[in-house]
């Protein structure tokens, strides 16, 4: 076979492939008789390579690309399940079977499961960025600071919205409660991270509106919300 | 067309198992002839022709020698000009060994069931 034509024969395999064996193989095909049954068996041997390649790379991909947004939407899924945990705990202790409870133990209650719930958000986070970050107790403080600012800031808006109109009704509560609730603490977690990140990371700015936005997203997505632990604090 | 078809179709149903069992014939012919010493492409041919009968076209050789390498059951050594000698490595001969064991002993009881003829 013609160097040319062992040449262009090899071309029909993958680029990585060619670069590791490509030399070899075709030094081979040069010492073949050209022929269809060869042309046949090479051009079936590339389909291979091709099909085994494009499935190692989908496998990349779904690793070094999906597999981390995947995990980081569990983490924070694993922090906001956490909060409204400790928040349904709470409003049951004290919003239904202690109904005398008073606002100010009800919102220290919140507190410290916005504290944990926080804490449990930015630990899960660090976990999988912490080849970015060697500071993880910053990130989990961080997050935890974030969280309760957010926190307080949402119960302003919400609780006088509470106590002037109350209730919507479902799914009015969790769209306009859970809504606020989210952006906002979505929102200061998003800074106070972003604080840290943007030492780390170039284009980090869009952080706090990505943050709020899947905070949101979360908080309207969840059964349980801010509402009726609103409407118990108020 | 037919035969290399045919030949690829056992080849990655064989090579999906991972069990030496499950071995095509290109790459247990591959790893017979490398059991004589080291073999380039070329030299592998030759010789699997002449030891089996068997004339494997070179995408089938080289489909074949790729998953091998990727198993670590053969290696490359340094190329010699354009042409890259592969050799048996340990494990390639560990598994060799064992196929070629039970074939051995599938083909014993086979002639034996014929001679009870």
């Amino acid at each position: 076979m013609k160097d040319t034509q062992a040449a262009r024969l090899a071309r029909l395999y993958p680029r990585a492939w060619r670069e590791r064996y490509g030399e070899e193989f075709t030094a081979l095909l040069e010492e073949q008789q050209f022929s269809a049954s060869v042309i046949a068996n090479v051009l079936l041997g590339a389909i291979d390579a091709h099909a085994r390649r494009s499935a190692a790379t989908g496998w990349l991909l779904l690793e070094q690309r999906l597999a981390p947004w995947l995990w980081w939407v569990l983490a924070g899924m694993f922090g906001w399940a956490g909060l409204l945990a400790v928040m349904y705990a709470a409003f049951l202790r004290y919003g239904v079977v202690a109904s005398n409870a008073s606002t100010v133990t009800i919102v220290a209650h919140l507190l410290v499961g916005g504290v944990l719930a926080g804490a449990a958000l930015g630990a899960a986070q660090w976990l999988l960025i912490r080849r970015y970050l060697p500071s993880g107790h910053k990130w989990v403080i961080a997050t935890t600071i974030g969280w309760l600012i957010g926190a307080v800031l949402a119960g302003a808006l919400l609780i006088p919205i509470a106590v002037a109109h109350g209730p919507f009704g479902w799914p009015g509560d969790t769209i306009v409660h859970g809504g606020v609730f989210g952006l906002v603490v979505g929102a200061c977690v998003g800074v106070a991270q972003w604080r840290l990140l943007r030492r780390e990371a170039r284009h980090a700015g869009g952080w706090a509106g990505w943050s709020a936005v899947s905070a949101a997203t979360r908080c309207w997505a969840a059964p349980m919300s801010a509402p009726p632990f609103i409407s118990a604090a108020s | 067309l037919y035969d290399a078809l045919g030949r690829y179709a056992v080849e990655d149903d064989a090579m999906e198992r991972p069990d030496l069992g499950r071995f095509s014939d290109p790459s247990l012919l591959i790893m017979a002839s490398l059991a004589g010493g080291p073999k380039h492409g070329y030299a592998m041919m030759q010789d699997i022709a002449a030891l089996a009968g068997v004339r494997l076209g070179p995408g089938t050789l080289y489909g074949a020698l790729v998953r091998l390498e990727e198993r670590g059951l053969i290696a490359a050594l340094p190329a010699e000009e354009r042409r890259r000698p592969y050799q048996l490595t340990g494990a390639g001969v560990g598994v060799l060994e064992q196929h070629l064991t039970r074939l051995s002993a599938f083909a014993g009881a086979g002639l034996q069931r014929l001679a009870a003829r």
